[in-house]
């Protein structure tokens, strides 16, 4: 391929000569000059470029490459009109120059771009959307963010979609599209999973993502099985752009499993022509950020030995409990770290008319800053398209993925005393006391937690062209996921102490498998009458195994695998589910003016209750575009205004499979010799399908052809949310998954677009901007069930889903260093005498914010390109781990926030911490541990160079890029941290939050 | 490879789901007409004719973990484990490995705590429960998830295949017996006894004959009388039944499995607390002259008591199996620090002479807390731990039962000697009693009731439909005594929240 690249360029070189010096004979100029695109700087073919004024116009060719004859005034004065589908038009004066590159910006979010809509047919104009989509590019993603998983880069991007953040590495980041459409899963003793996914649809490439869940294992499953990121399967890098269904008209033909938003990842494909290599390579630190500020050795010491004379016990009890007073190991410092960020990629790509193809292989480490935690990625993907017949396409996708990924927690979740020495003075493990608490350092060196896995992600689908209108299509796909999770607690430190080294192992698969065939019929009529008519039929089928190999005593500390464990015990788990669909849309419009879109989809799944197993939901929308009407013509400043309108219903079915059945579970033990069976759920056979019924109406504004406006109200009201219903106790069951609730979410998306500067210096700003509200209407519960692991939420009539549901603080009584609270009926009671049955408690504020988005800005001038990423977040409010700041509860083994200083010490101390004690009663959800997030978060620079050519062509056209980068750079919080002491920046993240610096090299061949 | 097999096979399958034979022989006819848009139509057809026939199998997917209902019932292996999960709850925690079992001692004032926190149903020893905070709720719910165990087995014992029509009449009567049990359990906690009103129309409990749908009210509850008369018929059917029946399990204990006799007697100690004398005296004898369960020997007595051991006189117990620790006997073990802290009162201790071989000297151990003697019963001692059987029917009770119909019935002299044969057992040398009263008769009757049965889950209920006063001495309770009648004689019911 090479080869015949560097010969086809010599013979144009040589005719290139040879045309130049005819040129010159004629006293006319040859002006030649390439244009390339600005985001990935590869060279567009098919540009038009005009000499303006003239009728001179000429198209770059296949390497992007043009040239024109000029006469000598033309070029020097002349001027090029550069114009692209899909970019901004350049006019590029000449001044005499004869070799002139040509960068082209990229529009955003212009009418004219193309938008996956679903992964049934093909893309779409923007213009022929009427439902709720948005999109978001490659270079809009900004992939080459030091961001293990797209979901994380997506916080701020879109309108409507808010990412809740979170600082560790590759678990399961949860998002939520205009609001929280499911329940907040309510978790109790024995049930895990309570009410249906919260999450997304995920579907990459037509497949969709299965989402690892906990919940059908029997209780003797004992499941403490860490989860990992499902999407994190895919590289970012391999994304061409993602789409976000948000409305009923846009996701409903996903149907039964759409209510919470669609994710559509599309990956890149390769393209016919030259075959193009980009190779890249960035590497980066990781930086401690907001900490946590803890007691030091000395501060500790007072405070434990105040604790303890608190407690009645003599001074020099006192003082011996208490511990060294100079003694102060930094304990953050040793388990933490400045970590790494490298990530290598490369991909090649190229074809011809009949085949083309895509290969890309990409390496990520990357290690957090806690010391224990650290990820490593192996991406490749393979792409080929391929014309079989004139008629017969066949395209084939497979994304293996293997992940390593190092979890350790290193200190439950607040740290040790620092008064006590790392080490022995032998240079073993300091160990605490009787063995109680583990020294992070010994857990850090003994113990394991490793995940080792791989996904495959994969498809092959064919497409038969019966005639220019008529398609059919079947496409098969699989997502398989095999995780293996080693969690090891050695002997030598308390974690695993007392049971002589406990070992667990986890072997998880998970395989899905989707096969979907349908027609496409897509006729014009008259010219003006188009139709695009797609219907299918669908299956889909998940099964997931797990098992768990558990072990303790092991006879040698080092062996670690089970068969050198004394007592060995294993568990096995299998569940599937199965689903069925056909499914069906219409889309027709007249004249490029007028819309309707109508999507339908039939679902059927082994989920549900035997009655109710299926379900239909549609959808119907519309959409004018009013500026194509004739009166509306050549309107100086409004070039665009279109107006839409949709609603229908989607569903939700992701809840675990059996959940309807009554089901019997064994108790191996048995009763009297003979095993036994109890029944572990009651059948409610009318458990059903939540649906949840949309609408939004939509406008799309574009001013003075450079500010594009897309703006959304919407109405989602979830009807028949799952939660536990609780039955009355003569019913033999405490309580029964069922419909029971109702809920609305209603709100508002936008998103401003606006090119501020065109020309040499380039300028664009991107704002979005969502603002959501959540109620539930309506319970069936006489009395509202409480989870305090899940920030203290509440299944409870008139407040929102994610509210966090406690009580009241009213400071610290002067008199006798006690808490205090206000009661239902205002008045001040001191903590002792608070009721804090769960009747009794506040709603104290949401979890999620009111509104959200981020500020965008992109600068490029020349070959420099600055984007900053702002976010923002205004109402949400966080609840706090209180173990950080308890009184002195954990005070004889943990170390504390540096806030306790400021405890209550005598009467009439006007103190914000109480009288420290380990016995006083303690409330966990109180507004005390609960903060105001609303911040504005500088949450990322990249500064792109892309080096000029003259540079560059030396070594053989190579275009090359560097760019830095830097992360999570700097917070504004609306509620400040006390000087010297800790507040919401510090507590907000448990695992330390990091910054990160980056740079990184790309190039093209 | 597997996997990549699976997925060849997987989309040959959907291939075949878009050529399957039907829809490909009409197609093929449709074809020859070269209409394209009908073949389409007819492939499509055929996919939509083959899903729903072929998918509704697709989409049945039984689980894997646990087994769905109608499927446990299938065959008599896996029926006859829904019986044995019956079992297993009367030895949870809440029913009587602990709370239902010690709920009438530490009320009638048997038990005093060796401990002076956190203890065992102490808001049930000051009589405190009420409607929202309730310690009995765990009890509540256990024994009515019993009834949906058992009315799970009414409902579907026909399904299985392969058990005949005499082990169905055996898990039928089982279940009626679990059924019978349960409810008369509830009963005795949590209404006032029989006699409380003349015609036993005061408010008993919610009855369940058949499971409804979850999410269904609860029916209110019924009478004390009509709730007596479904247990009682209940335990009629379960009596005719075993006769009728043929061995269900294959393994374990017989004594440790319900049977006829276990249907009888329970059934006598139903008759006897709503006042049937007949009754009892009738059934009492049938188990007494079949001398299948003699009476323990007086000097057999202590020792018998020990860990597994089924007693000569037991009908029926509640068996622990291969099982350790977590019983009810931890409770009363003096060597468990943790647990063992339900000490005896004295008021109890008191009722024995000293040479009565369940006098404080012989059937318990003392044990020294706090500078303080106790005395823990032997009723629970273990062997290696304190994991004992619970003897819930035994032939002791009824000969009480007897004694106590017969004197209600006037027939004097049959009762003091099945009073007398009980007292003799315990001390031989112990003086014959005699009477003429029928108040004093009672009364020791009462009290030998008290003296032999004590820690076996009666006293409180004997004095409650005795209508007798509470009285305890050696008592802490903020509320040691009170007279008949007294709403705390039936505890608060629970309310779902």
């Amino acid at each position: 391929m090479r080869s015949a690249g560097n010969l086809r360029f010599c013979v144009m070189a040589v005719i290139f000569t040879l045309f130049c010096a005819a040129a010159v004979a004629q006293d006319t100029r040859i002006i030649k000059g390439e244009v390339l695109a600005e985001e990935d700087g590869q060279l567009l073919s098919g540009v038009t470029v005009l000499l303006k004024g003239t009728s001179t116009a000429m198209a770059t060719d296949a390497r992007g490459r043009f040239n024109v004859s000029l006469n000598s005034s033309q070029a020097k004065t002349g001027v090029l009109v550069v114009s692209f589908v899909g970019y901004a038009k350049r006019e590029i004066k000449i001044n005499s120059r004869t070799d002139i590159r040509i960068v082209l910006v990229k529009i955003n979010n212009t009418l004219t771009d193309v938008v996956v809509t679903n992964s049934y047919s093909r893309p779409k104009r923007k213009e022929e959307v009427v439902g709720s989509i948005a999109t978001v590019t490659a270079k809009e993603l900004q992939t080459s963010r030091p961001i293990e998983s797209l979901d994380k880069m997506l916080e701020g991007l879109v309108a409507g979609v808010q990412v809740e953040p979170s600082s560790e590495l590759g678990t399961p980041v949860r998002i939520n599209i205009r609001g929280q459409n499911s329940l907040t899963p309510l978790l109790t003793s024995n049930r895990t999973a309570l009410t249906t996914s919260a999450q997304p649809l995920f579907i990459i490439d037509g497949v969709p993502v299965t989402e690892q869940r906990r919940g059908d294992e029997t209780i003797a499953f004992l499941n403490n099985e860490q989860l990992l990121n499902p999407i994190a399967g895919i590289n970012p890098d391999d994304i061409e752009s993602i789409s976000v269904l948000k409305d009923a008209s846009a996701a409903s033909i996903y149907g039964a499993n759409a209510s919470n938003g669609v994710i559509i990842i599309t990956t890149k494909k390769g393209k016919a022509g030259k075959t193009k290599i980009n190779l890249g390579y960035s590497s980066g630190i990781n930086i401690p950020f907001n900490r946590i500020k803890w007691l030091d050795g000395q501060q500790y010491h007072g405070l434990a030995k105040e604790l303890y004379l608190n407690e009645g016990r003599s001074p020099f009890d006192a003082e011996l409990l208490a511990g060294a007073s100079d003694i102060n190991t930094p304990w953050f410092e040793l388990t933490n770290r400045y970590g790494s960020f490298n990530n290598v990629d490369m991909d090649m790509s190229g074809g011809n008319d009949n085949m083309q193809y895509r290969f890309s292989a990409s390496y990520l480490g990357q290690q957090a800053i806690q010391k224990g935690n650290d990820l490593t990625k192996v991406y490749l993907r393979l792409g080929v398209d391929n014309q079989l017949t004139s008629k017969l396409r066949m395209g084939i996708t497979l994304a293996p993925t293997i992940t390593k990924k190092n979890a350790l927690n290193v200190y439950g979740e607040v740290p040790i005393v620092p008064n006590i020495p790392a080490y022995n003075t032998d240079g073993s493990f300091y160990q605490l006391g009787t063995l109680l608490v583990p020294n992070p350092l010994a857990i850090l060196a003994q113990n394991t937690a490793y995940h080792e896995g791989g996904s495959l992600n994969g498809n092959i689908n064919l497409e038969y062209s019966i005639l220019k209108n008529l398609r059919v299509s079947t496409s098969f796909g699989t997502d398989i996921l095999i995780n293996k999770l080693n969690l090891f607690e050695s002997s030598k430190n308390a974690t695993g102490f007392t049971k002589g080294g406990f070992a667990q192992i986890y072997d998880r698969t998970n395989f899905s498998w989707i096969s979907f065939s349908q027609v496409n019929w897509s006729p014009v009529l008259k010219k003006i009458h188009q139709f695009d008519v797609t219907a299918g039929i669908e299956l889909q089928s998940q099964n997931t195994k797990l098992l768990r190999g558990e072990g303790s005593g092991f006879s040698y500390y080092r062996l670690n695998e089970l068969s050198n464990a004394q007592s060995q015990s294993s568990a096995s788990s299998k569940q599937t589910s199965s689903s069925y669909a056909v499914y069906g849309q219409a889309l027709y419009n007249y004249n490029q003016k007028y819309f309707i879109t109508l999507s339908g989809r039939y679902d059927a799944a082994s989920v549900f209750g035997t009655d109710v197993n299926s379900t239909v939901n549609a959808s119907g929308g519309a959409g004018w575009t009013v500026t194509k009407e004739p009166w509306f013509k050549n309107n100086k400043w409004l070039n665009q205004l279109r107006v839409r309108a949709s609603y229908g219903t989607t569903g939700n079915s992701r809840i675990g499979s059996y959940e309807a059945r009554g089901l019997y579970e064994f108790n191996n033990n048995g009763y009297n010799g003979q095993v036994s069976a109890y029944p572990s759920s009651t059948p409610n056979p009318n458990l059903g399908w939540e649906k949840s019924t949309k609408l939004n109406f939509g406008v799309d504004i574009g001013i003075f052809k450079r500010i594009n406006i897309t703006a959304d109200v919407y109405q989602s009201t979830v009807a028949d949310a799952i939660s536990l219903l609780n039955i009355p106790a003569e019913n033999g069951f405490p309580s029964v998954l069922a419909n029971i609730a109702t809920m609305r979410n209603r709100g508002f998306d936008f998103s401003i677009n606006s090119q501020n500067m065109t020309g040499s210096l380039n300028w664009t700003t991107t704002v979005t901007f969502g603002f959501n509200k959540n109620i539930i209407t309506s319970v069936k519960n006489r009395s509202a069930f409480y989870s305090a692991s899940e920030n203290a939420s509440v299944l409870r009539e008139g407040i929102s889903t994610s509210a966090i549901w406690g009580f009241k603080w009213a400071g610290v009584n002067p008199a006798t260093g006690k808490e205090q609270f206000y009661d239902n009926s205002g008045t001040i009671v001191p903590v002792d005498l608070l009721d804090i049955s769960m009747s009794k408690a506040y709603y104290l504020g949401d979890r999620l914010p009111k509104l959200q988005g981020g500020i965008i800005n992109n600068l490029s001038y020349k070959g420099f390109s600055l984007t900053v990423n702002l976010l923002y977040s205004v109402g949400g409010k966080r609840l706090i781990n209180y173990r950080n700041d308890w009184n002195g509860r954990n005070l004889d083994n943990r170390n504390q926030s540096v806030n306790l200083l400021d405890r209550w010490q005598k009467p009439g101390d006007v103190a914000s911490i109480p009288r420290l004690s380990r016995t006083t009663r303690f409330v966990t959800n109180s507004s005390r541990y609960l903060y105001e997030d609303t911040y504005l978060k500088l949450s990322n620079v990249t500064l792109n160079y892309a080096v000029p050519k003259r540079y560059t062509d030396k070594l053989g056209g190579i275009r090359v890029t560097v760019f830095a980068n830097g992360t999570n750079l700097f917070y504004w919080y609306k509620q400040k941290s006390p000087a010297g002491r800790n507040g919401l920046k510090e507590y907000k993240f448990n695992f330390p939050e990091a910054q990160s610096f980056t740079w990184g090299i790309r190039a093209s061949f | 490879m597997k996997q990549l097999i699976k997925i060849a096979g997987l989309f040959f399958l959907t291939v075949s789901c878009t050529c399957s034979r039907r829809s490909r022989a009409v197609a093929g006819v449709l074809i020859k007409r070269k209409s394209v848009f009908t073949t389409i139509a007819v492939i499509l057809t055929g996919c939509l004719l083959f899903s729903i026939t072929s998918c509704k199998k697709f989409l049945q997917q039984e689980p894997y973990n646990r087994i769905s209902v109608a499927d446990i019932f299938k065959d008599m292996e896996g029926a006859r484990t829904t019986l044995a999960g019956c079992y297993d709850n009367l030895k949870e925690t809440d029913y009587y490995m602990r709370v239902f079992s010690v709920y009438p001692e530490i009320t009638a004032g048997n038990i005093k705590y060796a401990r002076t926190s956190s203890q065992l149903l102490f808001n049930t020893y000051n009589f405190l429960n009420t409607p929202t905070d309730n310690e009995l709720e765990g009890f509540y719910r256990l024994a009515y998830n019993t009834i949906y165990r058992a009315n799970n087995i009414f409902d579907n014992v026909n399904n299985v295949a392969d058990a005949n029509a005499l082990q169905k009449n055996r898990m039928r009567a089982e279940a009626f017996m679990f059924r019978a049990m349960a409810h008369f359990d509830l009963l005795r906690v949590f209404a006032q006894g029989y006699g409380y009103t003349p015609d036993a129309s005061h408010t008993g409990i919610t009855i369940k004959p058949l499971n409804t749908s979850p999410t269904q009210p609860a029916a209110p509850p019924v009478s004390v009388k009509t709730a007596y008369e479904f247990i009682t018929a209940d335990l009629d059917s379960a009596i005719s039944l075993y006769g009728n029946s043929a061995a269900i399990y294959t393994s374990g204990n017989d004594r440790g499995w319900f049977s006829q006799d276990a249907a009888k007697a329970l059934r006598a100690r139903a008759a006897l607390y709503r006042h049937d004398w007949p009754k009892v005296i009738s059934l009492a004898s049938e188990l007494i002259s079949s001398n299948k369960y003699p009476l323990i020997t007086n000097s057999a007595y202590i020792n018998a008591w020990k860990g597994k051991n089924i007693l000569t006189e037991s009908i029926f117990e509640l068996v622990y199996g291969n099982r350790t620790g977590g019983s009810l006997g931890d409770y009363y073990n003096p060597n468990l620090s943790l647990t063992g802290y339900l000490a005896t009162a004295d008021d109890l201790l008191n009722l024995y002479t000293a040479a009565d071989v369940r006098s404080k000297n012989n059937l318990y151990t003392s044990a020294i807390r706090n500078n303080v003697t106790y005395y823990f019963t032997k009723k629970y001692q273990g062997t290696s731990d304190s994991a004992n059987n619970l003897r819930l029917l035994r032939l002791s009770e009824v000969y009480l039962s007897r004694a106590e119909a017969n004197a209600a019935s006037g027939n004097f002299a049959a009762a003091l000697t099945d009073l007398n044969l009980i007292r003799k057992r315990a001390n031989p040398a112990a003086p014959v009693f005699f009477t003429a009263s029928a108040d004093t008769l009672m009364n020791e009757i009462l009290t030998e009731r008290r003296r032999e049965l004590c820690f076996e889950g009666h006293t409180f209920f004997d004095i409650n439909r005795k209508q007798k006063n509470l009285v305890r001495t050696d008592c802490t309770s903020i509320l040691c005594s009170f007279a008949w009648p007294n709403d705390k004689f039936a505890c608060a019911k629970p309310v779902t929240p």
